[in-house]
Parts: structure tokens; C-alpha cells; sequence
């Protein structure tokens, strides 16, 4: 063994003994993942459900009753008849009901002499992503309605067109299986520029990091046995949250572990040493939290496409998610996880992480050098 | 033999402002030396020059005779460093930590367990190497830090405030284990250290001020420089501050201290002959000088303006009622957590006077402190302050008392008028009677300049002045001090003292709290507080083992009698 190898071994034990005694590093790194992941994966739900909705009827007639009934019935909606229009009005106003079905005067008579019913939907535009469903529902259950009814006035028609829906990848549409790859590079995210800055933060203020930098061990051999045994400790991480996703969480998983390790190793040294980077920049712990929430977690949350879909973004925006890690990880996660090994998907997504992980290292032994030396 | 260090024509920017400023000195190989400056003067930056850690801007360093830069790995493989803090890693053990430090630097496994050994007893941490790192008491931490670097036997060690913040008896053991260091295993040292007692016992001083080197050579030398322009003048407790500020407005004095039963008066030169109305009224004569006399004098010779010590209006603070002492306690007593930790305490202190409290940090201390403050109800006795019963009329005895619980501005990012005024309003002050008080402590303070700089940017003596004002501004019978002087440097300790002979000479009581002998002798009365009571006045003081007899619970403190107990030779006029 050479001297400097000796010193890195040393240098690594010293982290995994420190990180073994310390409850707070080791709940930071594995617990907390693990239960933020399984409050997101059940507690947070982009899918619409029961969102109140008020069904004004003026006039009840069997045609209006028929169509009510339909929004009774659909799982969407929790449906509330209302018969006084001012009351009706008034609860959509103070957002007790989520959008108003009317059907007043002129759709009971149209509805009877035309079989061409005027329907008017109000929706509460607050939360566009809840206005679009209830409108689209309304529309569509209103011309099912309609057309069941023209159906009924002729049977036995042949010429209807029926459409049978079919989503791939994520057939239920359950948006928990969008969500948990995001999740995960999200807590990684987090976590793993958190760990490494606090804790090289915290050796400056407690003048340790000194002591060892006065000793032949080099300000660079003690920043990469810091990302060397934090690399481990966060793939640790993403393996246990990978068996929670799949196993307890029930998300598929359908490509193979070569991709995804390739990913997790790439994505986790990015983190570290955006982690490192905030830490040589920043005085102390506090100053490093700070950064680190600006600059990992921000970033993560909203420039990955967890959450909000890129591809609506304006241009300046995406080139700007080009530097975010999390945005190719999220969509190695989503590929492997969801769809499988598609290597035209995933090479470049690969590719923007190695770019990513390589800058970001050589960064932290540029700023080393000069920051410390 | 090559010296062990030589720094030329050293210069250290950052920002473009010099913190280090053309700084030479030749330490000779086995010595052991340190470095003296106020907070902000340098220290930490010429010692992590020293070590390699910093490079000059200009000039060099040479460490036996190899060059810190261009050499930096010969030099780091023979240098052990102890940074500020507590540099060791709390989670791991005594010996995890030392078997890091060997591991880095290469040392040899069989030579390992031999060296181990002898280094635990050098640094006296036998029995301790199981012991996680965060179990130690500070000054055993101080120890596993020195013991980490000496772990390759390097031949200068470099230490940078190794003894802040422990109490007198383990910084006098600390600096016999360097001096056995230097002696025994000729390992050549360089600390920096706030503390003129300890600087008086190294072979050499470096004084910094601001970046620049003010003064540098054997303690002795220095010392006895500033012994030619020295007297001591007799004087009486009732009018010593008085005759201070007196002698202050001399002609040729730049400094009096006030000591307990002398002032001790430095002239601009040796030949200069004190006031005849002075000499003739008084009994004067030669002195025995410390080490930051001799600073006092190096600043003046070099143009150094330093703060003059303040006159407080008197009419400023409202005297207490008409015979009711500043403070005055009454069989006290109080418990925590079912444990006595200070009983029968009896404390008087007049208005104008000044009694210290001095002993060894511990509970009781604090417990006593936040009796006196209201933050704690006591089980039994009676607090007054100024004429106020603390536990009847809480708000109205608080409104008497101020506590100074750190040197530092209270607020760093607030000016220091923004402090007055928010001290002042929260001390319930009608704005017609606030602003002449805070106009007029300003201009009394010498803070009238620095009134709209953000205080964290002052000078530590100017950050003591803005705590002080902060104190006085709501015009207390009593200022409390804890124990924020730890961390000053000398001159800047001489400032506290002569701002609170003028605290006391505007006619409020003091109370400090301290476990320096030093202190002590500037006080009117000082006690000896033990654990968990005041076990007597610190004068007359018997002999050391008659005192050791009469404290056996507290080594600390029988250590301390026994220091009051040894003639002192800042007494010479008896």
C-alpha cells in the first residue's frame, strides 16, 4: 500500500465511524428517505377525486333526473342537487362545490322537443388542473347522455362508433407511479448535498478539518474519501427506497438494475459534490443548509419534471433543467421503472449525468485547490 | 542549530486588506514562544501561515530552514498543528482519534503502541482511551488534540489558543506539559494565547496588532523596559478612581491601572517624573511590570492611538435611594433538580463599589448568576437590588440591574445607536429622557464616531464599549459582569477595567464574576466562591497549605487561595 492509500483508507474508516455514531447522519440518510417517500408515494395524489359538485335543476323532469343521475354515479364527482339558483351560485362562489351543473328551464323543454339540450357547466377556475376534469367529465357525460338517448329513440342501429381508451405504461393511470420516481430524485437530491455539506461544514467550525489538512493528507484526498464513502452511504439510500418503491409501494418495475445502477451511481456522486461545492463556499452550517435548499432542492423540484411537465416550458427554462441532475435521473427512473430498457431514451440521459458528475468533481478539486491551498 | 522558525517581510492579504503586515521574527530551535493580539490582530492567520495552511502574499516563512511554500510536504511531515476549537472528532474515541492522526502521517506500526504510551502520558490522558471524544471535559479535549499532534513526534508544534476558555489551574498544568514538551522532548513551540500570565512564561513573545508587529523578544526584556517608566502609587479604596482619572489628565502619563491598594502609573518615558502635588501627597516607587504593561508602552511608542478610559457623568445613572446598597443578598439558597447548588449566600455590594466573586466555573456559578438576574427563584433567602425586593417587585428590581453576560455587541448587525435605543425603549424609557442619556453615553464611551457602523465591525474594545453602553443605558444601581472576558486580549481586559473603575466612580455597584487572580486584584472586596457557597474573603489570605486546609473540596479553588496566598508582584509597594 502506498502512503496516500493509506491515508484514504484511514480517512474512509474515520467517516464510517463518525456516520455510524451519529443517529442524526444515519436517520438523514436512510429512515427519513424511507418515510418521506411513503408519505408522498399515499399521501400526495395528482388524480382527481369526489370533487364537490353542485347540479342546479330547476324544473325536475325525468330527462333531468337521468342526467343527474350520471353525475351521481361517476366517482369523480360527489354530487348535490340544488334547486335554488342564487344558493347554487353561491356555493361555487365560495368554493363549496368545485363546478355547477344547470339545468334550468329551457334544457328540460329543448331536451324534450329537440333532443338537442342546452347544458351549462360553471366551473371554479382557481385550480385549473381540478376545472379542466370537471369540465371535460361534464362535457362528456353530457354527449354520452345525449347520444345513449338518441341510441334508446333508435335501437338496433349499427352504425355507431364505439372508442375503447388505451393507456400505456401506466394503464391505471395512477399518477403514485409518476410520482415516485420524482419523489426519489427528489429526497436524493436533498439528502445528498445536505449530508456531505454539513458534514465538511461542520469540520471547519470545530477546527478539525485543519488539524488534518496540517497533516500530509491533502485538502483533496480528504474531500474524495469524503465522496467516496458518501457515495456509498447514498446508494445505500437509493437501494432501500428502490425496494419500498417496488416492494411496499407497488410501483412496476420493468427494465433491468444495469441502467438504474448506472443512474444512482452517477446521480448520487452529482449530489455529493454539489454538496462538497456548497460546503467549501459556505462558512458554516447554517450558511450551508441554506445553499443547499436553494440550489439542490429548489432546482430539483421544480426543473426535473416531477411535478411540472418541461415540455411546456419556455426554452430559456429547459436549457436551464439541462444543468439540473435531477432531470435526467427523474427520467431514468421513469423509463426503467415504467417503461423498460429503452437505450434510445436512456443513453442520453446517462450521458447528461456523466457530463454533470465529471464537471462537478473536477469543480470540487479546482475550488480545493483554491480555496484551500 | 537552524531556528526553528523565521518569518520575513511576511505579508498576508485578504481582500486586499493586510492582515498580516511585514511580520519578522527568528524563533530559536526548543523554545517555546507565542503570539499576542487582539481578536481580529492576526493570530490564527500567522499560525496557519506557519503551518502551511495560508500562503504569503509576500515574504516567507522557514521552518527549519525549509521554506513553507515551495517545501510544503517536508514541512508538513515534521510540524503538528492544533487548530482553534476543540479538533478532535467527538464521535470517536481518545484512541480512534490518535490512531487517525498516526495513520496519516505514517507512523510506523511497531513503533505505534511505544509511542502511543508515551504520549498519553505526556498529555496526561492514561485510563481515557476508550472514552468517546464528546465525554471529556474541555480541557481533557484540549489535551487528545495536543496528543493527536504529536503523534509523529513532529519537531514544532503550532497551537492555536489551546488554553481559551479553561480555568486557571488546568492552563497552568497545560503549560507545564509544554514546557516538559520543549524541555524534555526538545519539541520547539509556537501558540498564540490571550493570557499575559502565560505569555510571561514562554521563552519569547510575539505582539500583533492589526496585522502589524508591535513588539517581540523574551517576556523579560519586554517587561523590564516598561518597569523604567512605571510607579506605583499608593492610594485608598475610597479614592483611588479618583485619583486615577487625576492622573490620567497628567502630562507624560499614558496609563494608570487600578489595582486594589495602587495605581500602577506608566509615563512616556523612563525619565519622566511624576506630578509633584502627586509625588508629594502620595508615596510612590518603583514597580514590578507585567507583560501588558510593556504592551501598553510598545503601542504608545509606536503611535498606536489606543480608547482613553471614559468619565461617566455622574448625575448620569440616579443613585440608589439614600442607604440601600447596590445589591444586597441574604441567606440564599436554591436547588436544581432536587440538588443544593449554591446555599448561604450572603453578598452586599455599596453603590461606587466593585466586589468580585471569583472561583472556578461550575453550576453553582451560573445558578448564582441567574439567581441574580430573576431567571431562577431561589428556595429560600432575599435578593435586593438597588433597595428592591427581586422577588416582590421583580420588574421594578430588574429595571436596576443590568448584566453584561458577553464582551461582544449584543447585536452585530445593528449599529450601535440602533442598540442604544432599542435597550433603552425595552428598558421602558420615555423618549424625552432616552435620547440626552444615549447622546450623552456615546459621547462618554467614545462611541460618538462609530455611532452608525454596524457594531459586529468594531474593534473588540469598541464591541465592549457598545455591551457596556447597552448596560448602562437604562441607568442601573448594579452591573453585573459573568465571566465574558475570557476570550479578550490583554489590553483589551485593562480597558474593561478601567471602564468599570468608571462604572463604579459614576456611583454604581459592580459585581464580577471571574476565576482570574488577576481580576481580583482590581476589586474593591473579592470573595471566594467554592461549589456552592462563598467560602470567605480572598484577603488577608493565610498560607497556601493553611488555605488548602480550609477549601478540601474544591482543588480548583484551593489552588486559587493558595495563588492569592503567594506574594504578588504586582504589590510591590508593600
Amino acid at each position: 500500500m502506498t502512503p496516500r492509500q493509506r491515508r484514504m483508507i484511514a480517512l474512509i474508516v474515520k467517516e464510517a465511524r463518525q456516520t455510524a455514531r451519529n443517529r442524526t447522519a444515519l436517520s438523514v440518510a436512510l429512515a427519513g428517505p424511507i418515510v418521506l417517500l411513503l408519505l408522498f408515494a399515499y399521501g400526495v395524489s395528482l388524480e382527481t377525486e369526489r370533487v364537490p359538485l353542485g347540479i342546479f335543476v330547476e324544473h325536475s323532469t325525468p330527462d333531468t333526473r337521468d342526467l343527474a343521475g350520471a353525475f351521481y354515479n361517476a366517482h369523480y364527482f360527489h354530487a348535490v342537487i340544488m334547486d335554488n339558483r342564487r344558493l347554487a351560485l353561491d356555493a361555487l362562489a365560495t368554493g363549496r362545490v368545485g363546478g355547477l351543473v344547470v339545468l334550468d328551464e329551457d334544457f328540460a323543454r329543448a331536451a324534450v322537443a329537440e333532443g338537442n339540450a342546452p347544458v351549462q357547466v360553471l366551473v371554479d377556475g382557481t385550480d385549473a388542473r381540478i376545472a379542466r376534469t370537471v369540465s371535460n367529465y361534464a362535457e362528456g357525460a353530457v354527449a354520452t347522455w345525449l347520444a345513449q338517448r338518441t341510441l334508446a329513440g333508435r335501437i338496433g342501429s349499427a352504425n355507431s362508433v364505439g372508442t375503447a381508451p388505451r393507456v400505456w405504461f401506466n394503464s391505471e393511470i395512477k399518477s403514485r407511479y409518476f410520482l415516485v420516481p420524482g419523489i426519489i430524485g427528489l429526497l436524493m437530491a436533498v439528502i445528498g448535498p445536505l449530508l456531505s455539506a454539513l458534514m465538511v461544514a461542520r469540520e471547519r467550525e470545530q477546527g478539525t478539518m485543519d488539524s488534518i489538512l496540517a497533516t500530509p493528507a491533502s485538502p483533496r484526498e480528504f474531500m474524495y474519501a469524503k465522496l467516496i464513502f458518501y457515495m456509498s452511504l447514498g446508494v445505500a439510500a437509493m437501494s432501500l427506497m428502490l425496494l419500498v418503491s417496488v416492494h411496499v409501494i407497488e410501483v412496476p418495475f420493468r427494465g433491468t438494475l444495469k441502467p438504474l445502477v448506472m443512474a444512482t451511481m452517477l446521480f448520487v456522486a452529482c449530489n455529493l459534490a454539489l454538496g462538497l461545492l456548497i460546503s467549501i463556499t459556505s462558512r458554516n452550517q447554517l450558511a450551508a443548509v441554506r445553499l443547499t435548499l436553494t440550489t439542490g432542492f429548489l432546482p430539483a423540484y421544480m426543473l426535473s419534471g416531477f411535478l411540472f411537465d418541461l415540455r411546456n416550458a419556455p426554452a430559456p427554462i429547459q436549457w436551464l433543467s439541462l444543468i439540473v441532475p435531477s432531470h435526467y435521473f427523474v427520467s431514468i427512473l421513469q423509463t426503467t421503472l415504467l417503461v423498460g430498457d429503452e437505450w434510445p431514451i436512456l443513453l442520453p440521459d446517462l450521458g447528461g449525468l456523466a457530463v454533470l458528475a465529471i464537471a462537478l468533481i473536477a469543480g470540487v478539486g479546482l475550488l480545493v485547490r483554491r480555496r484551500l491551498s | 542549530m537552524t531556528d526553528a522558525i523565521v518569518s520575513a517581510g511576511l505579508v498576508k492579504r485578504v481582500a486586499g486588506a493586510a492582515v498580516i503586515d511585514q511580520v519578522d521574527f527568528t524563533m530559536p530551535s526548543g523554545e517555546l514562544w507565542s503570539v499576542i493580539a487582539p481578536r481580529g490582530g492576526g493570530r490564527t492567520t500567522l499560525i496557519r501561515l506557519i503551518a502551511g495552511l495560508s500562503r504569503p502574499d509576500a515574504g516567507a516563512i522557514q521552518i527549519f530552514g525549509r521554506d513553507t511554500v515551495r517545501e510544503a510536504t517536508a514541512v508538513q511531515a515534521i510540524i503538528g498543528y492544533v487548530p482553534q476549537g476543540v479538533g478532535s472528532y467527538d464521535t470517536l474515541t481518545v484512541g480512534e482519534n490518535f490512531k487517525l492522526h498516526a495513520d496519516l502521517r505514517g507512523v510506523a506500526p511497531d513503533i505505534r503502541p511505544a509511542r502511543w504510551r508515551h504520549i498519553l502520558g505526556l498529555s496526561g490522558l492514561i485510563n481515557l482511551t476508550d472514552r468517546r471524544a464528546a465525554d471529556l471535559p474541555l480541557s481533557a479535549r484540549r489535551r487528545l488534540a495536543l496528543a493527536c499532534a504529536l503523534a509523529a513526534m513532529p519537531r514544532l508544534l503550532l497551537l492555536d489558543e489551546l488554553t481559551a476558555g479553561l480555568d486557571p489551574v488546568a492552563r497552568g498544568e497545560m503549560l507545564e506539559v509544554l514546557r516538559r514538551l520543549a524541555s524534555d522532548e526538545k519539541i520547539s513551540i509556537f501558540m498564540s494565547t490571550t493570557y499575559v500570565d502565560e505569555a510571561e512564561r514562554c521563552d519569547g513573545v510575539v505582539f500583533l496588532t492589526d496585522g502589524r508587529l508591535v513588539g517581540r523578544g523574551a517576556p523579560r526584556e519586554l517587561t523590564s523596559l516598561a518597569g523604567r517608566r512605571m510607579r506605583a502609587v499608593a492610594v485608598t479604596a475610597a479614592d483611588r478612581h479618583a485619583t486615577a482619572a487625576w492622573l490620567r489628565e497628567q502630562d507624560g502619563v499614558i496609563d494608570v491601572d487600578v489595582q486594589r491598594t495602587c495605581l500602577k502609573v506608566i509615563t512616556d518615558h523612563a525619565g519622566r517624573k511624576l506630578p509633584s502635588q502627586c509625588a508629594a501627597a502620595l508615596p510612590s516607587g518603583p514597580t514590578a511590570p507585567r507583560l501588558d504593561d510593556a504592551f501598553v508602552c510598545l503601542l504608545h511608542d509606536r503611535g498606536v492611538a489606543m480608547l482613553a478610559a471614559p468619565v461617566l457623568h455622574p448625575t448620569t445613572p440616579p443613585r440608589p435611594p439614600s442607604g440601600s446598597p447596590a445589591l444586597d443578598v441574604r441567606g440564599l439558597a436554591a436547588r436544581q433538580q432536587g440538588r443544593v447548588l449554591v446555599h448561604d449566600i450572603e453578598l452586599t455590594v455599596a453603590p461606587g463599589e466593585i466586589v468580585g466573586l471569583i472561583g472556578p466555573d461550575g453550576p453553582g456559578k451560573d445558578l448564582l448568576i441567574r439567581l441574580l438576574c430573576g431567571l431562577e427563584r431561589p428556595s429560600a433567602g432575599i435578593i435586593s437590588i438597588g433597595g428592591v425586593d427581586l422577588g416582590t417587585d421583580r420588574r421594578r428590581a430588574l429595571s436596576r440591574l443590568a448584566h453584561i453576560d458577553s464582551a461582544a455587541s449584543p447585536y452585530p448587525d445593528l449599529t450601535p445607536l440602533q442598540i442604544l435605543q432599542f435597550f433603552a425603549s425595552a428598558g421602558s424609557q420615555r423618549r424625552a429622557e432616552r435620547e440626552p442619556r444615549i447622546g450623552s453615553l456615546l459621547t462618554e464611551l467614545g462611541l460618538k464616531g462609530a455611532a452608525a457602523a454596524p457594531s459586529g465591525s468594531l474593534s473588540t474594545a469598541l464591541q465592549w464599549r457598545v455591551a457596556l453602553a447597552a448596560a448602562l443605558v437604562s441607568a442601573p444601581a448594579l452591573v453585573l459582569l459573568g465571566a465574558p472576558r475570557a476570550h479578550l486580549d490583554p489590553l483589551t481586559r485593562r480597558l474593561v477595567w478601567s471602564d468599570i473603575g468608571a462604572v463604579a466612580a459614576a456611583g454604581i455597584g459592580v459585581l464580577v464574576a471571574s476565576q482570574a487572580t488577576d481580576d481580583a486584584e482590581r476589586c474593591d472586596r473579592a470573595l471566594l466562591l467554592d461549589f456552592d457557597r462563598i467560602a470567605g474573603p480572598a484577603w488577608p489570605a493565610g498560607d497556601p497549605e493553611a488555605a488548602a486546609r480550609k477549601h478540601p473540596r474544591s482543588a480548583a479553588l484551593a489552588a486559587l487561595s493558595a495563588m492569592f496566598a503567594r506574594p504578588r508582584h504586582g504589590r510591590s509597594a508593600e
